[in-house]
């Protein structure tokens, strides 16, 4: 346990994907401090090429945005058929953040992670 | 219980919730009214749960929901003689939807003997206008979506652009107290009070952005929140004491809903929040200043939808593991014993209809990125199958999907499964008729002139004998 990597459930407090509009997918990460944000945001654990295979897409597609104030990292990536175009198949891009949860920060990050953390918390509506 | 502050210069708000009739706490109302606000404000709206509340223009909460939370609002409002501004209201801000909403204010205030003066503000477009925006050459897609044609502009079934702050001022300045807008911007519903004060641009829409969905800036309160705005910066809190807001939550809201946390692309410019600060009072409030507003071409975004026919829908349970493991031959099978029936028995042509599958435990939600389909880690042993039919009326969709039962239930033969029945059906009627459907075909910015021409207003002199 001690080394191993950390998951980038562990390292938030909050996933969340959700539309930009209906024609964006946004996917946001929110660490529980700013030293896991900033072991992310080095490490380049957001991966833009990564993030492309695993929503199958162009490399020019994946936009990979941190944001100090709250210590989150923001995806964001175009849907492949609109909001609720007969072929979707999630109308507010809720569970879009799934192919993401393998991310991982390295074993060193462990040592950052919050006391008796909660984990990560339901998004708001 | 809120203490006893100092009036000030500042403009005092209420965002009571995220969403008109998602409903919020009285107690928090009351103890929000406490705080002297200058001004309520409520979004009832948004684009991100599909394209069909538009195109239907049925509101997403229904009357006793909207009710609910609006007779709150209004009592509150009226009690203190201050405006209510609502906007995107009934879910898409379309005209009917507008209507619906103000019939609501009106049952509220014969039941509770108010009286005032109400204003709507439509949003919907009618082809000619954004034909003619099209033809001057000031109508861009936004994030991706087609070029705008005159076939699209034709093809619409409903058409809203969204407003900016300018056409509350207007209506305000027409006399009216409480204010029901179709589509409009959801910053500027609260921004739209302080800049018609006079406070800047920058302060106004970075509130107007972090307050617009209530209490998501105090996860897990619920609380309405109130705030107050300066002319260099504003603070927000929750209503009741509690330590919901901080630095990080209320900074985490930029995020939200937002291609990127930095830009926000309003209708007459775009807040910067780069250098923002968000600093901690030790009261429950934090301080949010540091923004700045470049003012840009005043333009609006435009979404419209296009009626695709009707669906119906079928709930399938399939269990049987040979079949699991053959989803594929086994809704594949189904689909080519209706495209083969169907020309002969309802007389449609491949293209007038579409059968299609969710296969819910398997791929239904990620589709073609799956990752447990790619890693070839599938354990799955049951699949809920949503069968679904779209044609050109509804009677048509449900008996195409009424004549695929039997293929659905047998006689497609999976190889090595029981050669009795395929699937379990949970419900009869088998066949669900979920109405007609949309797509998003118009998602583009149209640049005008005058903030308030494609946005007429109409004064309702509510409760007057």
């Amino acid at each position: 346990m001690e080394n191993s990597p950390v998951s980038i459930r562990e390292a938030t407090r909050m996933i969340r994907s959700r539309n930009a509009g209906s024609f964006l997918i946004s996917i946001d990460f929110v660490f529980h401090n700013r030293a896991l944000y900033e072991i992310a945001n080095q490490m380049e654990v957001f991966d833009r090429q990564l993030i492309a295979t695993a929503y199958a897409l162009d490399l020019e597609d994946v936009a990979v945005i941190p944001h100090d104030p709250s210590c989150a990292i923001k995806v964001t990536i175009p849907r492949s058929v609109p909001s609720g175009d007969p072929r979707d198949t999630d109308i507010d891009s809720s569970q879009q953040y799934v192919p993401l949860l393998d991310l991982e920060l390295p074993a060193e990050a462990r040592s950052k992670l919050p006391a008796n953390h909660e984990g990560t918390e339901s998004a708001a509506i | 219980m809120l203490k006893a502050e100092t009036p000030s210069e500042g403009l005092r708000f209420i965002s009571p919730t995220g969403v008109l009739g998602v409903g919020f706490p009285a107690e928090s109302f009351d103890a929000a009214l406490r705080f002297a606000p200058d001004f309520i404000a409520c979004d009832a709206g948004s684009a991100d749960w599909g394209p069909y509340y538009l195109g239907a223009a049925e509101p997403w909460a229904g009357y006793h929901q909207t009710r609910r939370d609006l007779e709150i609002l209004l009592v509150g409002a009226r009690s203190q003689g201050i405006p209510l501004l609502i906007g995107t209201a009934g879910m898409s801000g379309a005209n009917p939807a507008v209507d619906w909403t103000m019939k609501i204010i009106e049952d509220i205030a014969r039941d509770r003997d108010l009286t005032f003066t109400a204003a709507k503000i439509y949003s919907e477009q009618e082809p000619d206008w954004i034909q003619s925006r099209l033809d001057s050459g000031k109508i861009t897609a936004l994030d991706g979506a087609d070029a705008l044609t005159p076939e699209t502009i034709q093809a619409a079934h409903r058409v809203v652009a969204m407003m900016g702050p300018e056409p509350f001022h207007k209506a305000i300045n027409m006399g009216a107290e409480v204010i029901i807008a179709g589509r409009s911007s959801d910053a500027a519903v609260f921004a739209a009070f302080p800049i018609m004060k006079g406070l800047p641009p920058e302060v106004a829409w970075h509130m107007g952005k972090i307050v617009e969905c209530g209490s998501a800036i105090a996860p897990g309160t619920g609380e309405c929140i109130v705030g107050e705005v300066h002319s260099d910066s504003f603070t927000v809190r929750t209503a009741r004491e509690s330590n919901g807001c901080t630095a990080s939550t209320v900074a985490t809201h930029m995020l939200y809903e937002n291609p990127t946390p930095h830009l926000l692309r309003e209708p007459p410019g775009v807040l910067e929040t780069s250098y923002a600060k968000y600093v901690e009072g030790g009261d429950g409030t934090v301080n949010v200043s540091g923004a700045t507003f470049e003012p840009r071409p005043y333009s609006v975004r435009l979404e419209g939808v296009r009626h695709d026919g009707f669906r119906s829908i079928a709930l399938v349970g399939v269990r049987d593991p040979v079949i699991v493991n053959q989803i594929d031959l086994y809704t594949d099978g189904i689909e080519a014993m209706v495209r083969k029936a169907v020309p002969e028995r309802f007389g449609l042509a491949g293209h007038e209809y579409s059968i299609s599958f969710r296969r819910y435990g398997y791929d239904a939600v990620l589709g073609p990125i799956e990752p447990n389909l790619t890693k070839k880690e599938s354990s799955c042993y049951e699949i809920g199958l949503v069968t679904e039919c779209t044609a050109p009326s509804q009677e048509l969709a449900t008996e195409i999907l009424n004549s695929a039962l039997p293929y659905i239930m047998h006689r497609v033969q999976v190889p090595g499964s029981s050669k009795g029945a395929n699937a379990a059906f949970p419900y009869a009627p088998t066949v669900l008729e979920t109405g007609p459907v949309f797509r998003w075909t118009l998602w583009h910015a149209a640049q005008i002139e005058d903030p308030c021409e494609p946005f007429p207003i109409e004064l309702v002199n509510v409760g007057a004998k």
